[in-house]
């Protein structure tokens, strides 16, 4: 008690202990006054005083320490009734924990992933000054060229970086090998963002030119797992693709890019295509006192420069400067706070539900209330015990929560279709669990009003002379009942129609025309890295060809750069003659002869490619519709010629003029929501410019069958050749929507959770008035009321309900469902089918759910229940 | 909440702080103690170490209410006034009272 107290005299040494000590000198000053009185001189006066009116500090001691004792008394008594009461109602209590537990958990589980994803600070110096650079039409990414131009000429920035995944390497050293991403940068990169190498050195200038010296930074995570730590490992040498390297460095642990980074390379002007791509992402350090606006502002006046830079572009649009953790969370945020609302609606509902369970306890516990209130039991300690009662409740539900949040969470961050951009781990941790106990305390005062809206209504009098089962009922008015169930109907509508919208959105997107048949189709890829171009290619693609056509059900096998929906390759490319007619990022296929016929793509003019079209032959092209109509609109594309590698009549690639041999029919490219790009395609025997990696297009059986037959075929030409992404074409296409699948079954699941509970509230809401309506039932049909006339009454009470909540609903969703807007794909937010469509299905599941106790009622034997009570 | 066992004597506490407070309207502290001093005939002296503890509870309770003023001789003192609450207690307190000391009175003419 002794410390208690300290705390206490420590917490409130203000205001209470001051009026105390006033108090006690003014009577200790009046007991004085009265000895003065009775004649005795000031001093003896004093002493006197001071001898009966005893030690002042001590009675202030003690007021206080009355006070502390008797607020932890009722604190201990609330706990000691609170455990009590969950313990005596064993289902009544592991319901609600288990609907908290669930409730809380997703949520604190799905908080987990914003927080690492979206609240936590990206790990440089200062991350708030850093943004990337971006260009408005084609985003988030820069031509090299560009960027030196930005680097050389923004003066918005104190320093700029620039860096680009380049993909997988091998990478081999004296004790053995290993595959690793490596991320090509330039010399301020780690300057700009405030990081330094842990050992060595960052890359100097003359690294980052054109014929540099053959450099490379491991990463931390590298340089344990192979090289054991090993602080001599600077100046050490190491090949990369077999190119000699020297390590220059070592990054410090927890260094962080979207991609992934295993080692660092100088990032060089290439000297070719490559220089021509939008392939540079550019991050920039803002000058002290600048703003991103202010940054915005000077930037735009570069363009003109950027314009006349050797950067290749169609279609200029200016440069975006956007905060760099914005830019690399990117559209993540807006599924990410999607997912959030769905799992915070959850919650709301389980609240609700968990308050009208509430509700019917507090209707059995009617009597022992009145009791209490009729015992003086003051309003805020009714409050402060079901408080205590709810919070106990609640705990325990956030305890089971955390443990649900961290085995929710590995299973969310699978499940979850996108890509995480997060620099830490994703886990349960402090922060977190702070959430969950925070929502755990919110859960708990929503919980603790209920029974109080319900208690200010409670007639004290009445309740205590019914019987006790009924007391609560007659006290509470059925209004609070009513609002939780209008909730409940309204909450599950906003979930329903955003489950609509989305399901809408993904029929859209099912019913776009593809453009080709990805049935019955299996790929996968092979990196070219071990078969450089040349001979050695064109043999090895051969026989691997033959061997997998030979494979017992292979009916066909065709080829590609890159497969629809699964990426993009792209290319500067004018029309011969006419250097106003250039696409900077022309989309290029490079196809084996059969490819169209395999994918059916369709031929619309001209012919296909023939085995005919080989390297010694006159070099050939095919168009498909999109760019035809957009060079060629009066027709006249067959026979004309494209220059591959030319743009504005500047040449980035030595490669001749192309006769167009034919027009095939569009088909979707980058994206499903994306129309079809202008696309040129070029026979695979004519071309060396391949990417770094080679699709291959199967037609026969079913991958189970082919699997172990391809990786055989390919191994027997080359058994240390890797074999990525085999899989279906129809998995491609169906990865291609698996986040509007996802949103759309999230959506569903939690709308259906919502309608059930919504339904259960209305029968038991109806029930309940049923039931209290008995006698009146009773007398109506005695005195002649017709049965139907009975069963619409209720009837018309449920689908009223119904009605408010559908409304509230359907407005709140109005509202909400902007948020959504940009997940959606051809479809309105106010969309008039769903709309309605919701409001149809409410209506048949609201009558359904009240027809059962309408049914009750209107079949109430009148004599029975005018004698019950 | 557990019942003290010092509960009756409280009571009586109570009882005597709230009946001069109702009959004597707002009084300070020091004027509590004196009145029920002078009422008994110097029979009951109020500790002052229990009647400020007194004081706090029934006021958290809603049975009285407190008021900084002044005293006649114009000292800052805190006025204690009873509220409704503190009515219907003194009403109770006073019927247990009875209750009370009538049982004692007959349990000791009859044992």
């Amino acid at each position: 008690m002794r410390i208690f107290r300290r705390v206490w005299n420590n917490i409130r040494h203000g205001r209470l202990d001051d009026e105390l000590r006033q108090e006690l000198e003014t009577h200790l000053a009046l007991i004085e006054e009265e000895e003065r009185a009775a004649g005795l001189t000031a001093s003896e006066a004093r002493r006197e005083a001071r001898l009966r009116f005893g030690n002042p500090r001590a009675h202030r001691e003690r007021t206080i320490d009355g006070l502390v004792s008797r607020h932890l008394e009722q604190a201990a008594g609330d706990l000691r009734q609170a455990i009590r009461m969950v313990w005596k109602n064993p289902g009544f209590a592991l319901t609600a924990i288990v609907s908290l537990a669930l409730g809380i958990g997703v949520n604190t589980a799905m908080f987990s992933v914003i927080d690492a994803v979206l609240v936590r600070p990206l790990p440089y110096a200062q991350p708030s000054r850093l943004v990337l650079l971006g260009q408005k039409a084609s985003g988030p990414a820069l031509t090299f060229p560009e960027y030196r131009v930005v680097r050389d000429q923004a003066r918005a920035f104190a320093s700029v970086g620039a860096y680009r995944g380049t993909g997988q390497h091998r990478l081999d050293w004296a004790a053995g090998e290993d595959w690793i991403e490596t991320v090509a940068v330039s010399a301020g990169f780690l300057r700009t963002l405030g990081a330094s190498p842990v050992l060595g050195r960052s890359f100097d200038g003359t690294e980052t030119r054109a014929g540099g010296a053959s450099v490379v930074i491991l990463s931390d995570d590298l340089w344990r797992r192979h090289f054991g730590a090993d602080a001599g490992i600077v100046g050490r040498a190491i090949r990369i693709d077999g190119t000699p390297a020297t390590v220059v460095g070592v990054l410090p642990a927890g260094f962080w890019l979207p991609e992934q980074v295993d080692a660092l390379v100088p990032l060089r002007p290439a000297g070719d295509l490559t220089d021509a791509g939008m392939n540079t992402s550019v991050v920039a350090r803002l000058r002290e006192g600048v703003s991103v606006e202010q940054a915005q502002a000077a930037v735009s006046g570069l363009t003109e420069r950027l314009r006349t830079a050797d950067g290749v572009r169609s279609g200029y649009a200016g440069l975006v400067v956007q905060p760099l953790h914005a830019a690399f969370v990117g559209d993540v945020r807006t599924h990410l706070l999607l997912l959030f609302g769905a799992t915070g609606l959850l919650l709301l509902l389980a609240c609700v539900n968990l308050a009208m369970l509430l509700m019917t306890r507090f209707a059995a516990r009617g009597k022992e209330i009145a009791v209490r209130v009729a015992l003086g039991s003051g309003r805020r300690r009714l409050f402060a015990q079901f408080l205590v009662e709810n919070l106990v409740l609640a705990f325990l539900g956030a305890a089971a929560s955390i443990a649900a949040a961290y085995a929710l969470v590995g299973g969310l961050v699978r499940w979850i279709p996108f890509n995480l951009p997060a620099a830490t781990p994703i886990r349960v941790d402090g922060g977190v669990l702070l959430f969950a106990l925070g929502v755990a305390v919110a859960t708990a005062l929503v919980l603790t009003f209920v029974p109080l809206v319900a208690a200010r209504r409670l007639n004290v009098q009445h309740a205590l002379r019914s019987t006790s089962r009924t007391a609560g009922q007659q006290g509470i008015r059925g209004r609070t009942r009513n609002v939780l169930v209008v909730s409940e109907v309204a909450l599950s509508t906003i979930l329903l129609i955003g489950a609509g919208l989305l399901i809408h959105s993904l029929y859209h997107l099912w019913q776009e025309r593809l453009g080709f048949d990805p049935h019955g189709l299996t790929t996968f890829v092979t990196p070219l890295d071990r078969h450089p171009a040349g001979p050695n290619r064109a043999a090895f693609i051969r026989e691997v060809t033959g061997r997998l056509e030979r494979i017992p059900g292979v009916r066909a096998v065709a080829l590609a750069n890159v497969l629809p929906l699964a990426g993009w390759s792209n290319v500067p490319t004018e029309r011969a003659g006419h250097p106003e007619q250039s696409i900077g990022g022309m989309e290029i296929r490079v196809v084996s002869p059969n490819y169209f016929e395999l994918l059916g793509i369709a031929l619309r003019r001209g012919r296909r490619f023939g085995a005919a079209d080989a390297s010694g032959a006159p070099p050939v092209a095919i168009v498909n519709e999109t760019l035809a109509g957009t060079w060629w609109p009066s027709g006249g594309a067959v026979g004309d010629r494209v220059l591959i590698g030319m743009y504005k009549g500047r040449r980035f690639a030595d490669l001749a003029p192309r006769d167009i041999v034919g027009i095939v029919a569009d088909a979707k490219d980058r994206r499903l929501t994306v129309g079809p790009s202008p696309t040129v395609f070029v026979p695979l025997g004519q071309s060396d410019a391949l990417d770094s990696s080679l699709t291959w297009i199967l037609k026969g059986e079913r991958l189970s069958r082919v699997a172990a037959n391809v990786r055989a075929a390919v191994g027997g030409v080359d058994p240390a050749q890797r074999i990525l992404q085999l899989r279906t074409l129809d998995d491609v296409v169906s990865a291609a929507t698996a986040t509007p699948r996802f949103d759309a079954l999230l959506f569903g699941v939690l709308a259906a959770v919502g309608i059930a509970l919504a339904a259960v509230g209305l029968y038991g809401v109806l029930s309940f008035a049923v039931a209290r309506r008995r006698q009146e039932i009773g007398t109506r049909v005695a005195l002649g009321a017709d049965r139907g006339q009975v069963f619409r009454m209720f009837l018309r009470q449920g689908v009223a309900l119904t009605g408010v909540g559908l409304a509230v609903g359907l407005g709140g969703s109005l509202i909400l469902t902007r948020w959504i807007a940009a997940l959606l794909y051809d479809v309105q937010t106010s969309d008039l089918t769903s709309f309605a469509a919701v409001a149809a299905l409410f209506i048949v599941v609201g009558g359904a759910a009240s027809s059962l106790p309408a049914r009750r009622a209107a079949r109430l034997d009148p004599m029975q229940a005018l004698r019950s009570e | 909440m557990p019942k003290h066992p010092n509960d009756r004597l409280q009571g009586t506490l109570d009882l005597l702080i709230l009946k001069a407070l109702a009959s004597a309207g707002p009084l300070h502290g020091y004027a509590i103690a004196r009145r029920i001093r002078l009422a008994t005939d110097d029979s009951l002296r109020i500790e002052e170490g229990s009647l400020y503890p007194a004081l706090q509870r029934m006021t958290q309770d809603k049975w009285t209410r407190a008021e900084w003023g002044r005293t006649d001789t114009g000292r800052k003192a805190r006025f204690y006034t009873i509220t409704a609450t503190g009515r219907r207690q003194l009403a109770e307190e006073e019927r247990r009272w009875s209750l009370l000391t009538d049982a004692v009175a007959k349990a000791l003419r009859f044992a």
